[in-house]
């Protein structure tokens, strides 16, 4: 936005374009009881200038994030229930909610009772208690990482094996595991906090997430080939070995920082694709257009169906993996993208660099010198404070100093050059201190500043920062020497989100909620620093300081994150609403005729009848605005139409993962339930195909019968199933029961009594293999007279018809010598000439049958 | 008389062109130009004996034998997306199959699966795990 005459333009446009806010918001509520998120690193006064981020990862600051992030559930609805010997109700909602979904699978999953607890009070003890130490960080790092992402950094002995294999508790590989080999080493749980630090939506909203495990150390899975470090599953779990955990240091990260963030991308991947109804997004048109990726697809000659990505020419991948599939594409740029940045821009096409920064990172870049911008901005408000004092004390001292940072014509006031010095010495030591905050706060802080060859992009940017700032308060202190006192107390409001909230949540129309964001938030600061009577250019300074401190991504992501906590902090709430909209539709009467439908609630590639799936969709959009609707900050429900249409936007997943958890629990009841059920059989199923054989229908082929049995006997098993296919889960019971039945003396002594019957049964299989012969026929004839117009149709009819029956004679020919040949005809000794007598009968209506299907 | 049977073969020519669906292994080329006007693109099968792709608007690819329709493949639509959708709709089929349909070892996404009826010619393709169905494949009855 321009400068000139910012002020009169945000003048007329808050008459226009702001939203009066008469709606109270259930924030401002939650904001008086939990104020804003202090930036722990703040409460370190002096810095050593060679700390990284490492070198305060500690329990105290764990704690200090932990704190702030479980205000944001100070409000909610305690939860009911125990967990061993704690009540629930006692401890901080978000311990609650993660003991209540993920209490059984901590520590030993083969014994419960394995690990003592007794003596913990909250959940961050409870890991630790699985790690074997007192007031550790893996505890926090657990625990934050929960609040944090929402899923869980797996503290027990098991790992996922999919279809592959069936991995028990403490087993993998064929070999015995302690627990303490499934944990994260002390270097691995800072990575994952340093990658908290990293990261921020898509990556933290990662709804369907549930675990991150880890292989036993020294262990590959097995099942995938060695290189493989990695897997994501489609429904909510990420395994990670050995491979891509390598976390080097600060100055040096090691692998494990694009590795676990190609996973998680994975996950994104998913997420996104779930929400627009295919399996992947990156499978979507626009981005196989920017990866140059396309789709070959056929079926073979054998009838196989081949699906393979190709490269369209001038591919360009951010590595050679990238070129496996659009989803590796996906996984490897974008984690590419934040942790390679200057490699990454070199590598892939400047359309697919734009794409995933406009996508993925609000339009942000991760190269050095981006990384090195942004700093100058977070710290803006500091470096202001640091060079107004320094030109401030440089303007009383006599002290002097030896500097060459700056020069005479560097400043636009004429300075001594004792000033000159002792401002270049300032900013020498500005320019250290706020280098040194970077390093212990920022992930990429020591990556850049620090290690081999730290980057230049700081000094040069730093320098033309700091030098233009002093040159304004050089020429302010000239005019008003209480310049600084007046703006001091709004430099401290920058970091109040105040603001910015509010004029996020005064724009309604999405369409234009950028333009409407940044129009209000200036006309909010401009309000705010009017009464400092300031002149017009430096007030706009400071109303355009505050928006670049706020931009509406990070306000947008701040005000999701802190409703998506509001949201978790009702999970008892949501969960009861879940159960009342199942109980609901269990009610009605269960059938699965009509065919699934439905938007809201899926399960997975499972099943269910179909009557219930679609009342619980029928029911849900309802079961979801009741929720947001009962939401609540003391006596004060939702009302406000934005901050409703954010809160139902958080409650959606969260109800579906309830369901979702009903129906596993369900599911597996009944599956428990069937495996009884097939136990306590002892033979009754096949007594009951054995009783009588209406059901067969070919005696010829044994497969068939075989599979004739079987479909009965699926039929036959009375027990109800609500929450699968019946095939699934009685299949190997039917083949049993079917098994080697041709061969049970009830049917041998069945067939002999039923010769007759036989002979018919067989005269139809009989027909059936002279239909079949003769379809084949047709086909041929089909190709020397088609039916391809409807004039060829009525030209040829004569000829293909000649065609066919030209070769009727040959066609029964050869189906009575095999039915001849048959085993079971030379049993019953069935007589032929009766069988092709029975056939001249038949023939004509098989012949019109062949030409009606075909021709 | 002549203009009577001039006129009752256009009719039945009009009739026979406002045929809309396909059906594998009879309809032509000539059929599927004629209802769906010109393919966005056509290619041979290298790995196909006689194979060709016609490529057409909303992802619809129709692959011929020769002159014959022999498979088409389209996305899924409505209710159709669903993975469950389609395992109702099987759950009749007396000879219903899955299969993992083979991919880059490289890979270590999940695999596609392939449920297939043949009975009724379809089959269809998601990704093992996911509840959402990425293709529906027609081909010959068996």
């Amino acid at each position: 936005m321009k400068k000139n005459n910012l002020i009169i333009l945000v003048a007329l446009m808050s008459v226009g374009c702001s939203r009066s806010n008469d709606f109270p918001t259930l924030l401002s509520q939650l904001e008086k009881s939990a104020p804003d998120e202090k930036i722990a690193e703040r409460k370190v006064a002096t810095l050593a200038a060679d700390l990284c981020l490492k070198d305060v990862f500690s329990v105290s600051i764990l704690k200090s994030e932990i704190k702030e992030l479980e205000k944001k559930y100070a409000s909610g609805t305690k939860v009911k229930g125990k967990w061993k010997h704690l009540n629930l109700e006692d401890l901080p909602i978000p311990q609650a909610n993660f003991l209540n979904t993920h209490g059984k699978r901590l520590g030993d999953l083969n014994d419960a009772d394995a690990i003592d607890y007794s003596a913990c009070k909250d959940l961050p003890c409870i890991f630790n208690k699985i790690y074997g130490k007192e007031d550790y960080v893996a505890g926090y790092v657990h625990y934050l990482w929960f609040l944090k992402m929402g899923n869980y950094l797996t503290a027990h002995n098991t790992v996922y094996g999919g279809s592959y294999r069936d991995i028990k508790p403490g087993i993998y590989n064929e070999k015995v595991f302690k627990v303490s080999d499934y944990l994260w080493s002390e270097n691995e749980l800072y990575a994952f906090w340093r990658l908290s630090h990293m990261i921020k939506a898509p990556h933290t909203e990662l709804n369907y997430l549930t675990e991150i495990q880890r292989v036993p150390r020294g262990e590959y899975f097995g099942f995938m080939s060695s290189m493989t470090c990695g897997l994501a599953w489609s429904h909510g779990i990420v395994s990670l070995q050995d491979g891509c955990l390598a976390t080097g240091t600060d100055a040096h990260p090691g692998t494990f920082y694009e590795s676990v963030l190609h996973e998680l991308t994975h996950q994104v991947d998913y997420h996104q694709g779930k929400k627009l109804k295919k399996s992947y997004r990156s499978d979507e048109p626009d981005y196989l257009t920017v990866s140059n990726f396309f789709l070959k697809e056929y079926k073979d000659d054998a009838g196989k169906t081949v699906r393979q990505w190709e490269h369209k020419p001038g591919i360009k991948l951010a590595t050679s993996y990238a070129g496996t599939s659009p989803a590796e594409n996906f996984a490897e740029t974008i984690a590419h993208f934040r942790v390679e940045g200057s490699t990454t821009k070199n590598n892939i096409s400047s359309e697919h660099w734009n794409f995933t920064s406009k996508n993925y990172f609000f339009d942000k870049q991760f190269q050095n010198s981006d990384l090195v911008k942004g700093w100058m901005v977070n710290h803006a408000s500091l470096i202001s404070q640091l060079a107004f004092r320094a030109v401030g004390n440089c303007s009383k001292s006599s002290q002097g100093f030896a500097s060459t940072y700056f020069k005479k014509t560097d400043f636009i006031t004429p300075l001594l050059p004792a000033m000159i010095n002792c401002l270049g010495a300032k900013a020498t030591e500005i320019s250290k201190e706020v280098q040194a905050k970077v390093k212990v706060s920022d992930p990429d802080g020591c990556r850049v500043l620090s290690g081999y060859s730290p980057s230049s992009d700081w000094e040069s940017g730093f320098k033309t920062e700091v030098n233009g700032l002093m040159n304004k308060y050089l020429q302010e202190l000239q005019t008003d020497k209480t310049y600084f006192a007046k703006v001091q107390a709004f430099y401290d409001e920058i970091p109040n989100r105040s603001m910015a909230n509010t004029a996020f949540l005064s724009c309604a129309d999405i369409a234009s909620e950028e333009t409407c964001y940044q129009t209000e938030v200036l006309r909010l600061a401009t309000q705010k620093i009017a009464p400092l009577n300031l002149p017009s250019t430096h007030a706009q300074d400071l109303a355009e300081l505050y928006l670049t401190s706020h931009s509406i991504a990070d306000t947008r992501e701040y005000l999701n994150g802190y409703y998506k906590a509001f949201v978790l902090s009702h999970k008892s709430q949501i969960d009861l609403e879940a159960k009342d909209l199942w109980a609901k539709c269990e009610s009605i009467p269960l059938s699965d005729d009509l065919p699934p439908s439905g938007k809201f609630f899926s399960v997975g590639d499972g099943y269910m009848a179909s009557s219930l799936f679609n009342c619980l969709n029928a029911d849900f959009p309802d079961g979801a605005k009741s929720i947001v609707r009962n939401l609540a900050v003391g006596d004060l429900k939702v009302q406000h139409p934005k901050e409703e249409a954010i809160l139902h936007e958080e409650v959606l997943p969260e109800l579906q993962k309830s369901l979702l958890e009903i129906y596993k629990q369900k599911r597996a009841k009944e599956n428990k339930a069937a495996l009884e059920y097939i136990q306590n059989d002892q033979g009754t199923l096949r007594k009951k195909m054995l009783a009588d054989f209406v059901w067969v229908k070919d005696v010829l082929n044994v497969e068939n019968l075989n599979k004739d049995c079987q479909a009965l006997a699926l039929v036959k098993i009375d027990f109800p199933l609500t929450y699968q296919l019946r095939a699934p889960v009685f299949g190997a019971f039917v083949e049993s029961a079917c098994r080697d039945i041709h061969l049970a003396p009830e049917y041998n002594s069945w067939l002999d009594e039923s010769k007759s019957v036989f002979a018919e049964k067989s005269i139809s299989g009989l027909e059936k293999r002279i239909v079949e012969l003769a379809t084949t026929k047709a086909k041929a004839c089909l190709g020397q007279y088609p039916i391809d117009t409807n004039l060829n149709r009525i030209r040829f009819k004569k000829e293909r018809e000649a065609c066919l029956l030209g070769e009727w004679a040959p066609i029964e020919a050869s189906a009575i010598t095999e039915f001849s040949a048959d085993p079971l005809v030379v049993k019953f000794k069935v007589d032929v000439t009766a069988v092709k007598s029975q056939l001249e009968t038949n023939r004509r209506r098989l012949q019109l049958r062949v030409i009606k299907e075909n021709f | 008389m002549k203009v009577f049977i001039i006129l009752s073969l256009l009719l039945l020519s009009a009739c026979g062109a406002k045929r809309s669906s396909f059906k594998i292994g009879e309809t032509t080329r000539a059929d599927v130009i004629a209802e769906k006007g010109e393919p966005l693109s056509e290619e041979k099968i290298p790995e196909v004996k006689d194979g060709s792709m016609m490529k057409f608007k909303n992802n619809e690819s129709i692959q011929l034998k020769g002159d014959l329709v022999s498979n088409r493949f389209t996305n899924p639509t409505g209710d159709e997306k669903l993975v469950m959708w389609w395992k109702h709709k099987f759950k009749s089929c007396p000879f219903m199959k899955t299969t993992t349909l083979p991919q880059d070892p490289k890979a270590h996404t999940q695999p596609e699966v392939e449920m297939a009826c043949p009975e009724q010619g379809l089959s269809v393709i998601y990704t093992q795990g996911s509840d959402t169905i990425s293709r529906v494949v027609e081909y010959e009855k068996k």
